[in-house]
């Protein structure tokens, strides 16, 4: 096997959070859909009040909309926590100088933590929503009438469809997440509190530059650095949003985020903040 | 013999305080070299940068490889244990030992395994749950059943009690019989490894003091053992340290004047350990 798949058992390992709480969420999904099925008032009714920008989801259209709200809710959150602490856990515990003398490159261990914060959690996660509507499924193969109440057009095409259109949105989520994880990655490389540095210092940034150069568009630049994932989460029209971003401030972020990744990369290698040594091989 | 580390003209600085000072030396296989120094002397940061864990001047070469730039690939060969805990604390040793071996590709688990079936550690333990002896054991079954060249010891039995201490020297021993290899310990306990080495280097405020092959250090010196008749004579000789006892002191001045006082009284050859707290305490 390739080590690549030891490094990600080890990082599930030591973040069991990252399974333990989509599995607590799945099994609570699966008693409410089997408490529901079973009851005998089949006019439950289900509605999530909008809040702020969130577009309103309603369950009438389907129960598998809100498991898979739920689902992408849950895994951008665990990414975000897995992100803050990815770096810096080890370096707090006093392990780093045990997994830097394995035979592990830098770039490795980050395209590794990329990967599992940006793609192994939606991954996880997305076993909650297939294991929901597989329920469901099943639950409508030998109970039509109850299961049509909350979800409409029940069948395994649109189970598949429901999971793919799943997984593309995690996708479209993750990418735009790698900014920020590049960002957090950098940071935790020199803090213990990343996120919260992070955070601060942003928002910090976004408040002086709306007050200081409201035209300069840097505010945009912002919004696309922390809030794009959200917004993605909270819309139903992931396609929309990407469409409206301008890409030369999309441009700009990815290479912010390019020159954060190797900061981050530089200052493990180095164990110290040389800007010399970032571009150096 | 094959040479395995290369060090030359390294220096580390951090901030205004130089830590390491213009270091040179080199390791063949079957050298074991003793990295001997009070706290602050320097031993950590040299350590750290044949590690490649942190950055240096000068150049340093581990099994033709640069340790910063080449540390993965460096890793193949090159192992370290200290005495600070640095195994992950929340992993089991069966964990511990399956990352190992999907990771290292010389990794023995076979052999690991064997290694640690002598011991009282359990596959199952987490490794937070065992004694200081036994993370001290299953570190050095996972670096001694990975085919290392260079073996990197920090105070290794800082807090170990005899018979592991015992155990620990014994495996290290077998390991640099099994192949062309050398090893680098840095320790406070000089008595208790001076039978393992080969060479010494002696560092004070990240300076070296004295370097080069033990019995050569050894024979710059000579310890004598004269009446208090002979103490104005010694005292001109700039001895490196005098140790009064009963009727007589103890000099360690040296070796070129050893002609010189072959009447004063009984010369010997100091021990390293006499030799290293002379040189520690010059000029204080």
């Amino acid at each position: 096997m390739h080590p690549v798949i030891f490094m990600l058992e080890k990082e599930l390992l030591h973040h069991k959070i990252v399974v333990r709480l989509p599995l607590f969420v799945l099994t609570f999904s699966l008693l409410i859909i089997g408490l529901l099925t079973v009851s005998s008032n089949a006019d439950v009714e289900f509605s999530l009040k909008s809040i702020g920008s969130v577009d309103r989801l309603d369950v009438q259209q389907g129960f598998s909309t809100v498991i898979s709200f739920a689902a992408t809710l849950i895994s951008y959150l665990l990414s975000i926590l897995y992100l803050s602490k990815a770096m810096s856990k080890e370096r707090q515990e006093g392990s780093l100088a045990f997994w830097r003398s394995m035979p592990v490159s830098d770039l490795l261990t980050h395209i590794v933590k990329l990967g599992f914060a940006l793609l192994v959690i939606p991954l996880i996660c997305s076993i909650l929503v297939l294991s929901a509507d597989l329920l469901l499924w099943v639950i409508s193969v030998f109970n039509p009438y109850q299961v049509n109440i909350l979800m409409a057009n029940i069948s395994l095409f649109s189970l598949l469809q429901n999971y793919i259109s799943f997984l593309f949105n995690m996708l479209l989520i993750a990418a735009a997440l790698l900014p920020f994880a590049c960002l957090i990655f950098a940071v935790s490389q020199v803090s213990n509190s990343p996120l919260l540095v992070v955070l601060v210092g942003i928002y910090a940034l976004k408040v002086a530059f709306s007050l200081l150069l409201p035209e300069s568009g840097l505010d945009q630049f912002f919004y696309q650095f922390i809030d794009l994932p959200t917004s993605l989460i909270l819309t139903t029209d992931a396609k929309h949003i990407i469409s409206q971003l301008p890409i030369v401030s999309t441009a700009i972020m990815y290479i912010v985020a390019t020159l954060f990744f190797m900061l981050s990369l530089s200052l493990q290698k180095h164990g110290e903040l040389d800007l010399r040594n970032i571009f150096k091989r | 013999m094959m040479q395995l580390v290369d060090v030359q003209n390294v220096s580390k600085s951090y901030q205004t305080k130089l830590a390491v000072n213009n270091i040179s030396f080199t390791l063949n296989s079957g050298q074991v070299l003793g990295l001997l120094g009070h706290n602050g002397a320097g031993k950590s940061s040299l350590i750290n940068a044949l590690l490649g864990a942190k950055s240096y001047r000068g150049e340093i070469s581990v099994c033709g490889l640069s340790p910063v730039n080449e540390r993965a690939s460096l890793m193949l060969h090159l192992g370290y244990i200290s005495d600070v805990d640095v195994l992950p604390q929340w992993m089991t040793v069966k964990q511990i030992l399956r990352y190992t071996n999907g990771v290292q590709p010389s990794f023995d688990l076979v052999k690991a395994q064997q290694l640690l079936a002598n011991t009282d550690i359990q596959q199952t333990s987490k490794i937070s749950a065992l004694s200081k002896g036994m993370k001290v054991q299953l570190h050095l079954a996972l670096t001694i059943a990975t085919d290392t060249k260079v073996l990197i010891l920090d105070e290794p039995t800082l807090g170990l009690d005899l018979i592991y201490r015992d155990t620990f020297y014994r495996h290290l021993i077998e390991w640099m019989h099994d192949g062309d290899r050398t090893l680098i310990i840095a320790s406070h306990e000089v008595s208790e490894i001076e039978h393992l080495l080969t060479d010494v280097l002696i560092l004070k405020q990240g300076n070296s003091i004295s370097q080069g092959g033990l019995e050569n250090v050894l024979q710059q010196y000579i310890v004598v053992e004269a009446t208090h008749e002979f103490t104005k004579q010694l005292q001109a000789l700039k001895p490196l340290a005098s140790k009064p006892g009963l009727g007589s002191n103890k000099w360690l001045i040296s070796s070129e004047y050893q002609q010189q006082v072959s009447e004063f009284g009984k010369i010997s050859n100091p021990t390293l350990q006499e030799l290293f707290i002379a040189l520690q305490q010059e000029n204080h």
